[in-house]
């Protein structure tokens, strides 16, 4: 009787038809707002692509060119009486990977995200309860190492289940600087799920003994 | 049947059309207020234009979406804006008898419903609206089971005391 009244009652309450149709404008303009940073976005790595696959080839070329003429030199000098040296020095263009490379595959960014985490050895961390983030809500040393270990030990998850578990929790976010200036915003939800915008994804954190 | 783009994902239309409703009632059960709830609304359905990839089944968008509105209209209600604007009503001499939610004067158990204490109210919607269940309740609101029920009594045994209402199953 009073579930029935009371769902009567409240079904009058409705919003308006102008409001909607406002919503979904600002909703349609969200979309496309989206849409047009991601189509930037992989213009932009197409050229940075193209350019890197450019610089990959010139330096393969002068490298190449570099060490025939040094093997020559050689040849020429062990037939003088000269050494030939053992091995042929490289350099590392790229690091491996780009940071927005894969887009689509979340569990590629979080392995970058994950190399450079080793790589720095003291990343300043920020905790945020208003979404602003200072010096202030900065992790100390010990709480810093923990966060760490915990990032380090995220394994990616699709599962529907933990999904689900994930959108019922409280998130804590934070803000990680990296020494050459790289910054992540991510969050974690409950303590065990961790999302971030730039990687996308879900990653289940391991536990962490205290 | 709700209808998915070829990414899987419905379009605003269908997304509103289901949910609109929902998210609003569950935003004016907290707010009382037709404005504040069309304000915590747009703030939701905007975020979830952010997050639309995320969701594999209907479900679990449902779930997020009122998870989401609670802690919108929570927010809402603890902003600044909103205290100072609450401090600023109490400080005007109103009336005693003077009816602090006019707005829903025609429903008579949307009225009593209306004067309990916040944290009642939001239970006695998705229990008595959204049909849910005391274990999903808890889960969404992240409370143990325990405390709900004892919430959902006092809010039941409040609700039949005013409404006075023999008849009244609560």
């Amino acid at each position: 009787m009073f579930r029935e009244d009371y769902q009567k009652e409240i079904s009058k309450i409705q919003p308006g038809k102008v409001f909607l149709d406002r919503l979904a404008d600002k909703m349609l303009a969200v979309n496309a707002d989206m849409e047009e940073g991601q189509e930037k976005k992989n213009k932009w790595i197409s050229y940075a692509v193209f350019a890197a696959s450019f610089l990959f080839v010139a330096m393969f070329g002068i490298g190449l060119s570099v060490w025939q003429s040094e093997y020559q030199d050689n040849k020429f000098g062990q037939q003088a009486g000269g050494a030939v040296e053992d091995s042929i020095k490289t350099e590392h263009i790229f690091d491996g990977a780009s940071w927005y490379g894969e887009e689509d595959n979340p569990e590629a960014i979080y392995n970058v995200f994950l190399e450079k985490l080793q790589s720095d050895e003291e990343p300043v961390i920020l905790q945020s309860e208003t979404g602003k983030f200072s010096k202030e809500g900065r992790l100390d040393k010990k709480q810093s190492q923990r966060m760490m270990t915990w990032l380090l030990t995220a394994k990616y998850t699709d599962s529907s289940t933990h999904l689900k578990q994930y959108s019922l929790e409280n998130a804590e976010d934070y803000l990680i600087e990296f020494a050459d200036g790289v910054t992540v915003k991510y969050s974690i939800y409950g303590g065990k799920y961790f999302y971030s915008e730039e990687i996308g994804g879900i990653f289940l954190l391991g536990s962490i003994e205290e | 049947m709700i209808q998915h783009n070829n990414e899987g994902i419905p379009s605003v239309e269908e997304v509103l059309s289901r949910y609109a409703d929902m998210v609003y009632r569950l935003a004016y059960t907290r707010t009382m207020n037709n404005y504040d709830a069309e304000d915590i609304t747009q703030d939701v359905f905007l975020k979830y234009m952010k997050h639309q990839h995320e969701f594999c089944e209907e479900e679990h968008r449902k779930a997020w979406l009122i998870r989401v509105t609670i802690n919108e209209s929570k927010t809402f209600l603890n902003s600044a804006w909103n205290r100072k604007r609450s401090a600023l009503d109490c400080s005007k001499e109103l009336p005693e008898d003077k009816d602090y939610f006019a707005e829903v004067e025609d429903y008579g158990i949307m009225k009593e419903v209306a004067r309990l204490p916040e944290k009642y109210r939001i239970i006695v919607h998705l229990f008595y609206f959204e049909e849910m269940s005391v274990p999903e309740m808890a889960a969404l609101l992240n409370m143990k089971e325990s405390t709900l029920k004892s919430l959902l009594f006092r809010a039941r045994k409040m609700l039949r005391n005013r409404l006075n209402r023999e008849d009244y199953d609560v």
